[in-house]
């Protein structure tokens, strides 16, 4: 069985019939064309907005209780800098923000503070403008990609997992420039610990992080990207295809 | 023969206990610790990552780190929790207030220990804070931003994910708080109006852990509740050494009430 999990990248946001209620665009998502290439069924966890943090604990919750573990996993993290918060809220909260939540858990990124109360808004923007979220997403996110490769080694369960989108190697280039361990910057502990992070995972572990190529930038460059930024259907394909060799290649 | 792998903050550290936190860095209180004590109970040699200050998203992630590198086998974990209102957040420099209190400053993430009044955080002003900015925006967050419930939330999903963990590896574990104040205040965001999925969560995450791994939640007592008389507390509000003793006699009779690991008697 294969299973994946990640955010709409992996859900399969604006893909043809997406926007149907129940959503009809499974068949279109490179879990469901991953899965028919190496013949298994499969279970796609992503939801729309996820942080890390929910990807890891949704992949937690369903390894600890299925009946049978996965054969094949791929686990497609997010934005470094999404976070959540658990908040009460009225009923229809969801349908009027227009977000989803799960477990009272509000999904948070930087760049989407409209959807939240504007209270929060308010209080998260100078909260974002003195502590480094950037830098402690990246080091929550590998942690767990490393805790997660570790466990899967364990599990004899096949894993590959990277990132989904080519900002991510960015951030995480930009972070680890030499300039930020001279004169008055003093990010070399930080900036010691990822690499040793990054030095523990295989390259199967580092999708689109030096390592292959990352949904996005596959769309970008060969495909094309939706009005709201998501890879269109043929990048889907292909991503399937670049997934189901590096299975067959990099796994005995 | 494994280790006993301890992890937790100052309780488990041993703060305060005598020879802790040595001016030239070399503490000399460790064989004061419940980790010692236990340890020579059950006849391993020991590695006590407990640190003053810790949050418990360090508590895990130092947890895993030493797991997964430390060639060591590991025949026992046992993790004390703390405070839950604790986070980290990532900075470049380590105020100076968190030097004066012994706290560890690792990968450049600084520990925020907010004081908990029922339901809701408090972030006070702390000796060496005196960053404005840092302030005033770490305590909006703190008391606007982070409600009791999201720390709740990610402590459970800790402990269960160390249990099952855990389990996978094949290591036996114990967890517990430090303080049944911290028991007391899930109980009652389970009076609250609303928070449905929250509290189907909190109930579901308490009967998924066993009762090794619910110390103070419900099952056996805290390293705080082995305090038999007020003079057993300590300046800053450590327990003194009578109080490890007894804890870590706890230990061994939930080790062998559980039949976690074999020990001799």
């Amino acid at each position: 069985m294969l299973l994946t999990n990640g955010c709409s990248f992996v859900w399969g946001d604006e893909l043809e019939g997406y926007d149907q209620s129940p959503p009809a665009h499974n068949h279109h998502t490179f879990t469901h064309k991953l899965a028919n290439k190496l013949g298994v069924e499969y279970v796609n966890l992503a939801t729309c907005g996820a942080c890390n943090s929910k990807i890891f604990r949704d992949t937690m919750h369903y390894l600890r209780n299925c009946d049978k573990y996965p054969t094949h996993m791929v686990i497609l993290w997010s934005a470094f800098q999404r976070g959540e918060i658990a908040e009460n809220h009225s009923d229809d909260f969801e349908v009027v923000r227009k977000i989803q939540r799960w477990q009272c858990m509000t999904q948070i990124s930087p760049s989407r503070l409209h959807n939240l109360k504007p209270a929060l808004a308010e209080t998260l923007v100078p909260f974002y403008e003195h502590n480094d979220v950037l830098r402690a997403g990246i080091l929550e996110t590998l942690s767990r990609m490393c805790d997660m490769q570790w466990l899967c080694d364990t599990l004899g369960i096949k894993l590959i997992q990277g990132t989904f989108h080519r900002r991510a190697h960015f951030n995480l280039s930009h972070t680890l420039k030499p300039v930020y361990r001279r004169g008055d910057a003093n990010w070399s502990p930080w900036m010691d610990y990822i690499i040793e992070i990054l030095d523990e995972l295989k390259p199967t572990s580092r999708i689109g992080l030096g390592h292959w190529i990352d949904l996005f930038s596959l769309a970008e460059r060969d495909f094309s990207i939706k009005p709201y930024g998501h890879p269109d259907e043929n990048s889907q394909t292909e991503y399937a295809s670049i997934l189901h060799h590096i299975f067959e290649t990099s796994f005995e | 023969m494994g280790i006993l792998l301890t992890n937790g903050d100052s309780f488990t550290y041993g703060d305060e206990l005598l020879g802790s936190r040595s001016p030239d860095g070399i503490d000399t209180h460790h064989h004061h610790t419940f980790t010692y004590k236990l340890a020579s109970m059950i006849g391993r040699k020991y590695a006590n990552l407990g640190k003053n200050g810790s949050s418990n998203s360090k508590i895990y992630r130092t947890t895993i780190d030493h797991l997964m590198t430390d060639p060591r086998e590991v025949d026992l974990v046992v993790i004390l929790w703390s405070s839950m209102g604790r986070y980290e957040i990532c900075e470049m420099d380590q105020i100076e207030g968190d030097v004066y209190i012994y706290i560890d400053w690792e990968n450049n993430m600084s520990q925020i220990i907010p004081s908990q009044k029922t339901l809701s955080l408090l972030y006070e002003h702390g000796p060496g804070d005196d960053n404005q900015f840092r302030y005033n925006t770490i305590k909006e967050y703190v008391e606007n931003v982070l409600t009791v419930q999201t720390q709740i939330f990610k402590t459970l999903t800790y402990m269960k994910h160390i249990q099952w963990i855990c389990d996978s590896k094949g290591i036996p574990v114990i967890q517990g708080i430090i303080h049944p104040a911290n028991y007391h205040t899930i109980m009652r965001t389970l009076k609250l109006d609303g928070w449905h999925d929250y509290k189907r969560f909190v109930t579901d995450t308490l009967s998924y852990l066993r009762p090794e791994c619910s110390m103070g939640l419900g099952f056996y007592a805290t390293i705080y509740e082995q305090v038999v008389d007020k003079s057993e507390i300590l300046p800053m509000g450590h327990v003194n050494e009578d109080c490890h003793t007894r804890y870590a006699d706890l230990l061994l009779d939930v080790i062998k009430e559980r039949s976690l690991i074999d020990v001799i008697d």
